[in-house]
Protein backbone atom coordinates (compact mmCIF):
# COMPACT_ATOMS: atom_id res chain seq x y z
CA UNK A 1 0.00 0.00 0.00
CA UNK A 2 1.92 2.96 -1.31
CA UNK A 3 2.28 5.66 1.88
CA UNK A 4 0.52 8.93 0.89
CA UNK A 5 2.14 12.53 0.73
CA UNK A 6 0.43 15.49 2.08
CA UNK A 7 1.02 19.23 1.62
CA UNK A 8 0.80 20.94 5.44
CA UNK A 9 2.37 23.90 4.89
CA UNK A 10 3.19 27.02 2.37
CA UNK A 11 5.46 30.30 2.04
CA UNK A 12 6.57 32.02 -0.87
CA UNK A 13 8.50 35.32 -1.63
CA UNK A 14 7.47 36.94 -5.06
CA UNK A 15 7.43 39.95 -7.44
CA UNK A 16 3.32 40.28 -6.03
CA UNK A 17 4.22 39.79 -2.31
CA UNK A 18 6.06 38.09 0.28
CA UNK A 19 3.31 36.14 2.28
CA UNK A 20 0.75 33.83 0.90
CA UNK A 21 -2.38 36.07 1.43
CA UNK A 22 -0.96 39.17 0.14
CA UNK A 23 0.26 37.83 -3.17
CA UNK A 24 -2.30 35.23 -3.68
CA UNK A 25 -5.07 38.56 -3.61
CA UNK A 26 -2.89 40.38 -6.26
CA UNK A 27 -2.91 37.15 -8.04
CA UNK A 28 -6.60 36.89 -8.49
CA UNK A 29 -6.73 40.54 -8.88
CA UNK A 30 -4.52 40.28 -12.15
CA UNK A 31 -2.38 42.82 -11.09
CA UNK A 32 1.52 42.75 -12.41
CA UNK A 33 4.84 42.21 -10.75
CA UNK A 34 6.16 43.61 -13.59
CA UNK A 35 8.63 46.88 -13.40
CA UNK A 36 11.83 48.59 -14.73
CA UNK A 37 14.82 46.52 -13.72
CA UNK A 38 16.50 48.21 -10.33
CA UNK A 39 18.37 45.22 -9.55
CA UNK A 40 21.49 46.20 -12.03
CA UNK A 41 21.66 48.94 -14.50
CA UNK A 42 19.98 47.55 -17.33
CA UNK A 43 18.85 50.69 -20.14
CA UNK A 44 21.24 49.31 -22.54
CA UNK A 45 19.89 45.99 -22.65
CA UNK A 46 17.52 44.97 -25.29
CA UNK A 47 15.25 44.33 -22.30
CA UNK A 48 14.96 46.67 -19.61
CA UNK A 49 12.63 45.50 -17.14
CA UNK A 50 11.42 42.42 -15.35
CA UNK A 51 9.37 41.34 -12.30
CA UNK A 52 11.71 42.11 -9.18
CA UNK A 53 10.86 40.92 -5.41
CA UNK A 54 10.45 44.74 -4.26
CA UNK A 55 11.86 45.23 -0.60
CA UNK A 56 13.29 42.44 0.69
CA UNK A 57 15.13 42.02 3.84
CA UNK A 58 16.33 38.59 5.15
CA UNK A 59 17.23 40.71 8.87
CA UNK A 60 13.95 41.04 9.19
CA UNK A 61 12.84 38.09 8.24
CA UNK A 62 14.50 35.59 10.99
CA UNK A 63 15.27 37.96 13.48
CA UNK A 64 17.94 36.72 15.86
CA UNK A 65 18.79 33.94 13.37
CA UNK A 66 20.04 36.30 10.76
CA UNK A 67 23.49 36.11 12.12
CA UNK A 68 24.09 32.38 11.26
CA UNK A 69 22.77 32.98 7.49
CA UNK A 70 23.47 36.78 6.89
CA UNK A 71 26.30 35.97 3.87
CA UNK A 72 23.52 33.81 2.45
CA UNK A 73 23.25 35.16 -1.30
CA UNK A 74 19.63 37.11 -2.41
CA UNK A 75 17.65 33.54 -3.93
CA UNK A 76 19.08 31.56 -0.59
CA UNK A 77 17.71 34.48 1.29
CA UNK A 78 14.69 34.00 -0.37
CA UNK A 79 14.50 30.16 0.48
CA UNK A 80 15.13 30.63 4.21
CA UNK A 81 12.07 33.28 3.97
CA UNK A 82 9.37 31.18 2.14
CA UNK A 83 10.59 28.03 4.54
CA UNK A 84 9.92 30.14 7.71
CA UNK A 85 6.84 31.23 6.43
CA UNK A 86 5.76 27.21 5.52
CA UNK A 87 7.28 25.90 8.42
CA UNK A 88 5.56 28.16 10.60
CA UNK A 89 2.20 27.58 8.61
CA UNK A 90 2.97 23.54 9.47
CA UNK A 91 2.91 23.98 12.83
CA UNK A 92 5.68 21.97 13.40
CA UNK A 93 8.09 22.24 16.28
CA UNK A 94 11.56 20.60 17.29
CA UNK A 95 9.08 17.82 19.43
CA UNK A 96 7.34 16.67 16.60
CA UNK A 97 9.79 14.67 14.40
CA UNK A 98 13.13 13.39 14.56
CA UNK A 99 15.66 15.51 12.75
CA UNK A 100 16.86 12.78 11.28
CA UNK A 101 13.61 11.74 9.39
CA UNK A 102 13.24 15.71 8.22
CA UNK A 103 14.88 16.40 4.68
CA UNK A 104 15.08 19.28 2.11
CA UNK A 105 15.27 18.89 -1.54
CA UNK A 106 15.16 22.09 -3.15
CA UNK A 107 15.08 23.45 -6.96
CA UNK A 108 17.06 25.96 -6.34
CA UNK A 109 19.14 28.30 -8.85
CA UNK A 110 22.80 29.30 -8.43
CA UNK A 111 22.96 31.96 -6.31
CA UNK A 112 23.92 35.62 -8.58
CA UNK A 113 27.53 36.19 -10.01
CA UNK A 114 29.59 39.17 -7.74
CA UNK A 115 29.05 40.66 -11.37
CA UNK A 116 30.83 43.94 -9.84
CA UNK A 117 33.92 42.38 -8.88
CA UNK A 118 34.31 39.48 -11.93
CA UNK A 119 33.74 42.82 -14.37
CA UNK A 120 36.22 44.85 -12.48
CA UNK A 121 38.37 41.96 -12.78
CA UNK A 122 38.16 41.57 -16.21
CA UNK A 123 38.22 45.12 -17.28
CA UNK A 124 41.77 45.27 -15.85
CA UNK A 125 43.08 42.16 -17.36
CA UNK A 126 41.02 43.51 -21.09
CA UNK A 127 44.38 44.50 -23.48
CA UNK A 128 42.24 46.15 -26.04
CA UNK A 129 44.87 46.54 -29.16
CA UNK A 130 45.01 42.70 -28.63
CA UNK A 131 41.50 41.98 -28.32
CA UNK A 132 42.35 39.59 -24.92
CA UNK A 133 42.66 38.75 -21.69
CA UNK A 134 45.71 39.13 -19.76
CA UNK A 135 44.82 36.12 -17.51
CA UNK A 136 47.62 36.85 -14.75
CA UNK A 137 46.16 40.48 -14.42
CA UNK A 138 42.48 39.31 -14.51
CA UNK A 139 44.28 36.29 -11.67
CA UNK A 140 45.53 39.18 -9.66
CA UNK A 141 42.68 41.61 -9.47
CA UNK A 142 40.10 38.74 -9.00
CA UNK A 143 42.39 37.20 -5.87
CA UNK A 144 41.96 40.64 -4.36
CA UNK A 145 38.72 41.74 -5.12
CA UNK A 146 36.14 38.03 -5.03
CA UNK A 147 35.10 37.29 -1.92
CA UNK A 148 35.82 33.25 -1.05
CA UNK A 149 32.56 33.23 1.15
CA UNK A 150 30.26 34.85 -1.76
CA UNK A 151 31.58 31.91 -3.52
CA UNK A 152 30.13 29.30 -1.49
CA UNK A 153 27.36 30.95 -1.00
CA UNK A 154 26.62 31.44 -4.88
CA UNK A 155 26.76 27.35 -5.15
CA UNK A 156 23.57 25.62 -6.39
CA UNK A 157 23.30 23.57 -3.15
CA UNK A 158 23.85 26.55 -0.44
CA UNK A 159 20.29 27.38 0.31
CA UNK A 160 19.43 23.68 1.15
CA UNK A 161 22.63 24.12 3.43
CA UNK A 162 20.81 26.71 5.32
CA UNK A 163 17.62 25.69 5.08
CA UNK A 164 19.21 22.53 6.75
CA UNK A 165 20.58 24.32 9.18
CA UNK A 166 17.57 26.74 10.29
CA UNK A 167 15.34 23.67 11.19
CA UNK A 168 17.85 21.20 12.06
CA UNK A 169 16.65 19.46 8.76
CA UNK A 170 19.71 15.76 8.66
CA UNK A 171 17.97 13.59 6.48
CA UNK A 172 17.84 13.88 3.10
CA UNK A 173 19.52 16.47 1.50
CA UNK A 174 19.47 17.40 -2.60
CA UNK A 175 19.34 19.95 -5.00
CA UNK A 176 18.54 19.74 -8.60
CA UNK A 177 18.95 22.78 -10.46
CA UNK A 178 17.19 21.76 -13.92
CA UNK A 179 16.26 24.56 -14.49
CA UNK A 180 12.43 26.02 -15.68
CA UNK A 181 11.75 22.51 -14.16
CA UNK A 182 13.69 22.23 -11.69
CA UNK A 183 11.23 22.86 -8.34
CA UNK A 184 8.28 20.78 -9.62
CA UNK A 185 11.29 17.72 -9.99
CA UNK A 186 12.46 18.84 -6.15
CA UNK A 187 8.67 18.79 -5.20
CA UNK A 188 8.17 15.77 -6.93
CA UNK A 189 10.95 13.86 -6.10
CA UNK A 190 10.21 15.00 -2.25
CA UNK A 191 7.00 13.31 -2.15
CA UNK A 192 8.50 9.58 -4.17
CA UNK A 193 11.49 10.13 -0.89
CA UNK A 194 8.48 9.98 2.02
CA UNK A 195 6.35 7.55 -0.33
CA UNK A 196 9.23 5.30 -0.09
CA UNK A 197 9.99 6.14 3.59
CA UNK A 198 13.39 7.79 3.74
CA UNK A 199 11.70 10.66 5.76
CA UNK A 200 8.56 11.72 7.22
CA UNK A 201 8.98 15.46 6.44
CA UNK A 202 10.46 17.23 3.40
CA UNK A 203 10.95 21.17 2.86
CA UNK A 204 10.82 21.25 -0.96
CA UNK A 205 10.76 23.98 -3.43
CA UNK A 206 12.79 26.05 -5.53
CA UNK A 207 14.37 29.45 -5.46
CA UNK A 208 16.39 31.80 -7.88
CA UNK A 209 17.62 35.40 -9.10
CA UNK A 210 18.58 35.66 -11.94
CA UNK A 211 18.05 39.40 -13.13
CA UNK A 212 21.62 39.68 -13.28
CA UNK A 213 23.67 41.13 -16.12
CA UNK A 214 24.91 37.07 -17.04
CA UNK A 215 21.11 36.48 -16.37
CA UNK A 216 19.38 38.75 -18.73
CA UNK A 217 22.14 38.81 -21.27
CA UNK A 218 22.00 34.63 -21.78
CA UNK A 219 18.08 35.03 -21.88
CA UNK A 220 18.33 37.88 -24.42
CA UNK A 221 21.17 35.87 -26.51
CA UNK A 222 18.78 33.09 -26.46
CA UNK A 223 16.21 35.93 -27.78
CA UNK A 224 14.02 34.33 -25.15
CA UNK A 225 12.81 37.27 -23.28
CA UNK A 226 10.55 39.97 -24.28
CA UNK A 227 11.60 43.61 -25.20
CA UNK A 228 8.61 45.58 -25.10
CA UNK A 229 10.16 47.88 -22.80
CA UNK A 230 7.45 50.29 -23.74
CA UNK A 231 4.82 48.55 -22.79
CA UNK A 232 6.72 46.48 -19.75
CA UNK A 233 3.40 45.80 -17.44
CA UNK A 234 1.52 43.83 -20.76
CA UNK A 235 4.70 42.23 -21.59
CA UNK A 236 4.20 38.80 -20.61
CA UNK A 237 1.00 37.92 -22.51
CA UNK A 238 1.19 34.03 -22.65
CA UNK A 239 -0.90 32.29 -25.05
CA UNK A 240 -1.83 35.28 -27.09
CA UNK A 241 -0.77 35.65 -30.33
CA UNK A 242 1.51 38.55 -30.26
CA UNK A 243 3.53 37.17 -27.44
CA UNK A 244 7.12 38.19 -27.82
CA UNK A 245 9.63 35.79 -24.92
CA UNK A 246 8.69 35.53 -21.18
CA UNK A 247 9.51 38.41 -18.35
CA UNK A 248 12.64 37.12 -16.34
CA UNK A 249 11.26 36.80 -12.48
CA UNK A 250 13.02 36.03 -9.12
CA UNK A 251 11.83 34.61 -5.92
CA UNK A 252 11.27 31.15 -3.93
CA UNK A 253 8.38 28.53 -3.01
CA UNK A 254 8.83 26.47 0.02
CA UNK A 255 6.09 23.71 1.00
CA UNK A 256 6.30 21.49 3.26
CA UNK A 257 5.47 17.64 2.44
CA UNK A 258 4.51 15.22 4.67
CA UNK A 259 3.75 11.11 5.50
CA UNK A 260 -0.04 11.44 5.34
CA UNK A 261 -0.24 8.98 8.81
CA UNK A 262 2.38 11.02 10.25
CA UNK A 263 0.76 14.45 9.55
CA UNK A 264 -2.75 13.01 11.46
CA UNK A 265 -1.18 12.10 14.64
CA UNK A 266 0.95 15.02 15.03
CA UNK A 267 -3.00 16.41 14.46
CA UNK A 268 -1.43 18.98 11.36
CA UNK A 269 -3.75 20.51 9.00
CA UNK A 270 -3.41 19.16 5.71
CA UNK A 271 -3.99 21.86 2.58
CA UNK A 272 -3.82 19.40 -0.39
CA UNK A 273 -2.53 15.81 -1.58
CA UNK A 274 0.44 14.73 -3.50
CA UNK A 275 -1.28 12.35 -6.11
CA UNK A 276 0.90 12.17 -8.91
CA UNK A 277 4.56 13.27 -10.43
CA UNK A 278 5.68 12.61 -13.83
CA UNK A 279 9.28 13.27 -14.84
CA UNK A 280 10.35 13.01 -18.69
CA UNK A 281 13.14 14.81 -21.11
CA UNK A 282 12.79 15.65 -24.74
CA UNK A 283 16.22 14.14 -25.84
CA UNK A 284 16.58 17.06 -28.35
CA UNK A 285 18.81 20.42 -28.88
CA UNK A 286 18.75 21.90 -25.54
CA UNK A 287 17.38 25.02 -26.51
CA UNK A 288 14.17 23.73 -28.38
CA UNK A 289 10.91 21.95 -27.34
CA UNK A 290 10.74 18.94 -29.91
CA UNK A 291 8.14 19.59 -32.24
CA UNK A 292 5.97 16.47 -31.70
CA UNK A 293 5.74 18.04 -27.89
CA UNK A 294 6.89 14.34 -26.42
CA UNK A 295 8.28 15.08 -23.34
CA UNK A 296 5.77 16.80 -22.72
CA UNK A 297 3.01 14.91 -23.36
CA UNK A 298 5.02 11.90 -21.48
CA UNK A 299 5.14 14.09 -18.53
CA UNK A 300 1.84 14.60 -17.99
CA UNK A 301 0.84 10.96 -19.07
CA UNK A 302 3.03 9.42 -16.85
CA UNK A 303 1.77 11.97 -13.79
CA UNK A 304 -1.87 10.87 -14.42
CA UNK A 305 -0.89 7.19 -14.72
CA UNK A 306 0.88 7.78 -11.01
CA UNK A 307 -2.23 9.46 -9.90
CA UNK A 308 -4.49 6.63 -11.08
CA UNK A 309 -6.39 9.58 -12.51
CA UNK A 310 -8.16 10.47 -16.01
CA UNK A 311 -7.70 13.55 -17.85
CA UNK A 312 -11.26 14.48 -17.29
CA UNK A 313 -10.59 14.74 -13.61
CA UNK A 314 -8.23 17.57 -13.28
CA UNK A 315 -10.54 20.62 -12.82
CA UNK A 316 -7.30 22.92 -13.68
CA UNK A 317 -4.33 23.02 -15.66
CA UNK A 318 -1.47 25.50 -14.55
CA UNK A 319 0.72 25.82 -17.73
CA UNK A 320 4.09 26.23 -17.80
CA UNK A 321 2.78 29.05 -20.01
CA UNK A 322 5.96 31.40 -20.41
CA UNK A 323 4.78 33.55 -23.26
CA UNK A 324 7.40 32.43 -25.74
CA UNK A 325 6.06 31.74 -29.19
CA UNK A 326 7.36 28.07 -29.09
CA UNK A 327 6.11 26.81 -25.77
CA UNK A 328 2.99 28.36 -25.73
CA UNK A 329 2.39 26.71 -29.10
CA UNK A 330 3.74 23.06 -28.30
CA UNK A 331 2.34 23.12 -24.75
CA UNK A 332 -0.77 23.55 -26.02
CA UNK A 333 -0.16 20.73 -28.59
CA UNK A 334 0.75 18.62 -25.88
CA UNK A 335 -2.34 19.22 -23.78
CA UNK A 336 -4.82 18.49 -26.69
CA UNK A 337 -3.12 15.28 -26.99
CA UNK A 338 -3.50 13.85 -23.80
CA UNK A 339 -6.66 15.36 -22.38
CA UNK A 340 -8.34 14.35 -25.95
CA UNK A 341 -11.88 15.72 -26.14
CA UNK A 342 -11.84 17.19 -22.90
CA UNK A 343 -8.59 19.45 -23.60
CA UNK A 344 -11.16 22.76 -24.51
CA UNK A 345 -13.26 21.89 -21.12
CA UNK A 346 -10.60 22.10 -19.12
CA UNK A 347 -9.41 25.69 -17.85
CA UNK A 348 -5.38 26.30 -18.44
CA UNK A 349 -3.49 29.59 -16.81
CA UNK A 350 -0.51 30.78 -16.49
CA UNK A 351 0.69 33.16 -13.97
CA UNK A 352 3.52 33.99 -15.02
CA UNK A 353 1.40 36.59 -16.77
CA UNK A 354 1.52 38.27 -14.00
CA UNK A 355 4.83 36.89 -11.58
CA UNK A 356 6.82 36.54 -14.74
CA UNK A 357 9.21 33.10 -14.60
CA UNK A 358 10.73 32.60 -11.55
CA UNK A 359 13.09 29.86 -13.57
CA UNK A 360 13.86 27.32 -11.22
CA UNK A 361 11.45 28.60 -8.44
CA UNK A 362 8.21 28.93 -10.75
CA UNK A 363 7.29 25.27 -10.62
CA UNK A 364 6.89 25.94 -6.31
CA UNK A 365 5.15 28.85 -6.63
CA UNK A 366 2.74 27.72 -9.42
CA UNK A 367 2.10 24.51 -7.34
CA UNK A 368 1.05 26.75 -4.16
CA UNK A 369 -1.49 28.62 -6.74
CA UNK A 370 -3.28 25.48 -7.12
CA UNK A 371 -3.59 24.82 -3.62
CA UNK A 372 -4.56 28.30 -3.07
CA UNK A 373 -6.96 28.10 -6.02
CA UNK A 374 -8.82 24.46 -4.77
CA UNK A 375 -9.25 25.95 -1.06
CA UNK A 376 -10.74 29.15 -2.08
CA UNK A 377 -12.54 27.70 -5.20
CA UNK A 378 -11.24 30.28 -7.76
CA UNK A 379 -8.71 30.08 -10.74
CA UNK A 380 -6.04 32.95 -11.60
CA UNK A 381 -5.96 34.35 -14.92
CA UNK A 382 -3.82 34.53 -17.59
CA UNK A 383 -3.67 38.69 -17.97
CA UNK A 384 -2.42 40.24 -21.05
CA UNK A 385 -4.53 37.80 -23.45
CA UNK A 386 -6.25 39.88 -26.52
CA UNK A 387 -5.51 38.68 -29.34
CA UNK A 388 -6.35 35.08 -29.60
CA UNK A 389 -4.12 32.34 -31.41
CA UNK A 390 -5.39 29.63 -33.58
CA UNK A 391 -2.22 27.60 -33.08
CA UNK A 392 -3.35 28.22 -28.79
CA UNK A 393 -6.81 27.26 -28.70
CA UNK A 394 -7.63 26.25 -25.54
CA UNK A 395 -9.84 28.09 -22.35
CA UNK A 396 -6.65 30.11 -20.67
CA UNK A 397 -9.24 32.15 -18.27
CA UNK A 398 -8.15 35.43 -19.58
CA UNK A 399 -7.64 38.58 -17.72
CA UNK A 400 -9.85 37.36 -14.88
CA UNK A 401 -9.82 34.96 -11.87
CA UNK A 402 -12.39 32.50 -12.53
CA UNK A 403 -14.55 31.21 -9.58
CA UNK A 404 -15.11 27.28 -10.22
CA UNK A 405 -15.04 24.17 -8.24
CA UNK A 406 -11.30 23.16 -8.29
CA UNK A 407 -10.45 19.44 -6.64
CA UNK A 408 -7.54 18.00 -8.31
CA UNK A 409 -5.22 20.58 -10.62
CA UNK A 410 -2.20 19.60 -12.59
CA UNK A 411 0.90 21.88 -12.83
CA UNK A 412 3.55 21.93 -15.73
CA UNK A 413 7.08 22.80 -15.80
CA UNK A 414 9.40 22.38 -18.94
CA UNK A 415 12.46 23.43 -18.66
CA UNK A 416 15.36 24.84 -21.65
CA UNK A 417 18.00 21.35 -21.69
CA UNK A 418 14.44 19.36 -22.32
CA UNK A 419 13.50 18.35 -19.02
CA UNK A 420 9.61 18.14 -18.40
CA UNK A 421 8.09 17.59 -14.86
CA UNK A 422 4.33 17.40 -13.74
CA UNK A 423 2.40 17.32 -10.39
CA UNK A 424 -1.22 16.93 -9.65
CA UNK A 425 -2.34 17.47 -6.32
CA UNK A 426 -6.28 17.73 -5.08
CA UNK A 427 -8.28 18.58 -2.46
CA UNK A 428 -7.98 17.73 1.51
CA UNK A 429 -10.46 15.04 2.15
CA UNK B 1 23.57 3.75 4.07
CA UNK B 2 24.99 0.40 5.74
CA UNK B 3 21.42 0.23 7.54
CA UNK B 4 20.11 0.35 3.91
CA UNK B 5 22.22 -2.09 2.52
CA UNK B 6 21.87 -4.72 6.03
CA UNK B 7 25.61 -4.42 6.43
CA UNK B 8 27.96 -4.97 9.62
CA UNK B 9 30.74 -2.58 9.49
CA UNK B 10 32.63 -5.69 10.16
CA UNK B 11 31.44 -6.70 6.57
CA UNK B 12 33.07 -3.85 4.75
CA UNK B 13 36.24 -4.88 3.20
CA UNK B 14 37.21 -1.33 1.78
CA UNK B 15 36.41 2.51 2.44
CA UNK B 16 36.04 4.71 -0.71
CA UNK B 17 37.39 8.27 0.90
CA UNK B 18 36.53 11.33 -0.67
CA UNK B 19 40.22 13.27 1.22
CA UNK B 20 40.94 16.19 -0.44
CA UNK B 21 43.83 16.94 1.25
CA UNK B 22 42.33 19.71 4.01
CA UNK B 23 43.66 19.20 7.29
CA UNK B 24 40.11 19.73 9.15
CA UNK B 25 38.39 17.46 6.76
CA UNK B 26 40.33 14.94 5.99
CA UNK B 27 40.77 14.59 9.90
CA UNK B 28 36.86 14.90 10.00
CA UNK B 29 36.37 12.16 7.74
CA UNK B 30 38.74 9.71 9.47
CA UNK B 31 36.61 10.64 12.58
CA UNK B 32 33.36 9.94 10.42
CA UNK B 33 34.81 6.65 9.98
CA UNK B 34 36.21 5.41 13.15
CA UNK B 35 32.77 6.21 14.66
CA UNK B 36 30.81 4.67 11.94
CA UNK B 37 32.72 1.28 11.32
CA UNK B 38 34.16 1.23 15.10
CA UNK B 39 36.29 -1.67 15.83
CA UNK B 40 36.74 -2.60 12.31
CA UNK B 41 38.04 1.26 11.47
CA UNK B 42 41.47 0.16 12.61
CA UNK B 43 42.14 -2.33 10.02
CA UNK B 44 40.19 -1.20 6.90
CA UNK B 45 41.39 -0.71 3.64
CA UNK B 46 40.96 3.09 2.53
CA UNK B 47 41.13 4.39 -1.10
CA UNK B 48 42.24 7.65 -0.97
CA UNK B 49 42.46 8.79 -4.85
CA UNK B 50 42.56 12.86 -4.40
CA UNK B 51 46.44 12.74 -4.88
CA UNK B 52 46.35 11.73 -8.58
CA UNK B 53 43.56 13.09 -10.12
CA UNK B 54 42.45 15.86 -7.73
CA UNK B 55 39.47 17.65 -6.68
CA UNK B 56 36.75 16.35 -9.33
CA UNK B 57 34.15 18.52 -7.67
CA UNK B 58 30.58 17.71 -7.93
CA UNK B 59 31.90 14.94 -10.23
CA UNK B 60 34.47 13.37 -7.68
CA UNK B 61 31.47 11.37 -6.13
CA UNK B 62 30.71 9.29 -9.65
CA UNK B 63 34.63 9.71 -10.36
CA UNK B 64 35.11 7.88 -6.65
CA UNK B 65 32.44 5.45 -6.98
CA UNK B 66 33.73 4.14 -9.61
CA UNK B 67 37.43 3.59 -8.50
CA UNK B 68 35.62 1.66 -5.66
CA UNK B 69 33.55 -0.59 -7.53
CA UNK B 70 36.81 -1.42 -9.80
CA UNK B 71 38.76 -2.14 -6.68
CA UNK B 72 35.78 -4.19 -5.60
CA UNK B 73 36.35 -5.76 -9.18
CA UNK B 74 40.36 -6.25 -9.34
CA UNK B 75 40.40 -7.28 -6.00
CA UNK B 76 42.82 -4.44 -5.59
CA UNK B 77 43.86 -1.57 -3.53
CA UNK B 78 45.05 1.28 -5.45
CA UNK B 79 48.13 3.16 -3.85
CA UNK B 80 47.28 6.81 -1.82
CA UNK B 81 50.47 9.00 -3.30
CA UNK B 82 52.27 12.16 -2.02
CA UNK B 83 53.23 12.53 1.32
CA UNK B 84 53.63 10.93 4.28
CA UNK B 85 49.50 8.95 5.72
CA UNK B 86 51.05 8.61 9.27
CA UNK B 87 49.13 11.50 10.63
CA UNK B 88 47.53 10.58 14.14
CA UNK B 89 44.63 12.09 13.46
CA UNK B 90 43.96 10.47 10.71
CA UNK B 91 45.23 7.07 11.17
CA UNK B 92 43.66 5.08 8.71
CA UNK B 93 44.66 2.25 6.81
CA UNK B 94 46.31 3.60 3.62
CA UNK B 95 48.07 1.41 0.60
CA UNK B 96 51.14 3.77 0.61
CA UNK B 97 53.82 1.63 -0.61
CA UNK B 98 53.21 2.88 -4.44
CA UNK B 99 51.90 0.42 -5.72
CA UNK B 100 48.58 -1.78 -6.50
CA UNK B 101 48.71 -4.21 -3.51
CA UNK B 102 46.15 -7.40 -3.74
CA UNK B 103 42.91 -7.07 -1.82
CA UNK B 104 40.16 -9.52 -1.16
CA UNK B 105 37.56 -7.13 -1.69
CA UNK B 106 33.38 -8.29 -1.67
CA UNK B 107 32.05 -5.25 0.15
CA UNK B 108 32.96 -1.40 -0.06
CA UNK B 109 31.95 1.43 1.04
CA UNK B 110 32.42 5.28 -0.70
CA UNK B 111 31.05 8.31 0.66
CA UNK B 112 31.09 11.75 -0.34
CA UNK B 113 30.85 15.01 1.67
CA UNK B 114 29.86 18.62 0.37
CA UNK B 115 33.07 21.16 0.77
CA UNK B 116 30.43 23.81 1.14
CA UNK B 117 26.86 23.36 2.21
CA UNK B 118 26.59 20.06 4.67
CA UNK B 119 25.40 17.30 2.50
CA UNK B 120 26.89 13.95 2.97
CA UNK B 121 26.18 10.88 0.86
CA UNK B 122 27.24 7.13 1.20
CA UNK B 123 26.86 4.29 -0.76
CA UNK B 124 27.72 0.18 0.10
CA UNK B 125 28.64 -1.41 -2.77
CA UNK B 126 28.41 -5.40 -2.74
CA UNK B 127 30.29 -7.72 -5.41
CA UNK B 128 28.39 -9.70 -7.65
CA UNK B 129 28.07 -13.42 -7.72
CA UNK B 130 25.34 -15.96 -8.19
CA UNK B 131 25.65 -16.20 -4.56
CA UNK B 132 25.00 -12.81 -3.79
CA UNK B 133 22.30 -12.90 -6.96
CA UNK B 134 20.40 -15.77 -5.53
CA UNK B 135 20.80 -14.62 -1.95
CA UNK B 136 18.64 -11.23 -2.64
CA UNK B 137 16.18 -13.17 -4.60
CA UNK B 138 15.87 -15.45 -1.34
CA UNK B 139 15.89 -12.11 0.57
CA UNK B 140 12.73 -11.11 -1.16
Amino acid sequence: MKRRVVITGMGWVTPLGQDIETAWKRLLAGESGVAPTTLFDAHTYPTTFSAEVKGFDLASVLGEAYEKHKTASRNAGFALAAADQAWRHAGLSPADVDPEQVGVYLGAGEGPLDSENFFAAAAAGWLPEERRLDAVRWAEVAYQRLSAWREFEQEPNAAAGHIAYRFNARGPNFNTLTACAASTQALGESAKLIERGDAEVMISGGAHSMIHPLGVTGFNRLTALSTRNDEYQTASRPFDSTRDGFVLGEGAGILILEDYEFARRRGATIHGFVRGYGSTADAFRITDIHEDARGAIAAMRAALDDAQMRPEEIDYISAHGTGTEENDKLETRAIRTVFGEFAKQTPVSSVKSMLGHLVAAAGAVELITCVLAIRDGVIPPTINYRHPDPNCDLDYVPNEARPARVRVCLSNSFGFGGQNDTLIVSAPE
Amino acid sequence: ALADAGVQPSDVDLYGAFACGLVDRDACEARAVRAAFGDRAEQLPVLAARGGIGNNGAGSGAIDFIATVLALHHNTLPPTINGDPTDEACGVQLNSTGVAQDRRIDVAVSGAYALSGGQNAALVIRKFTEDTASRKVADQ
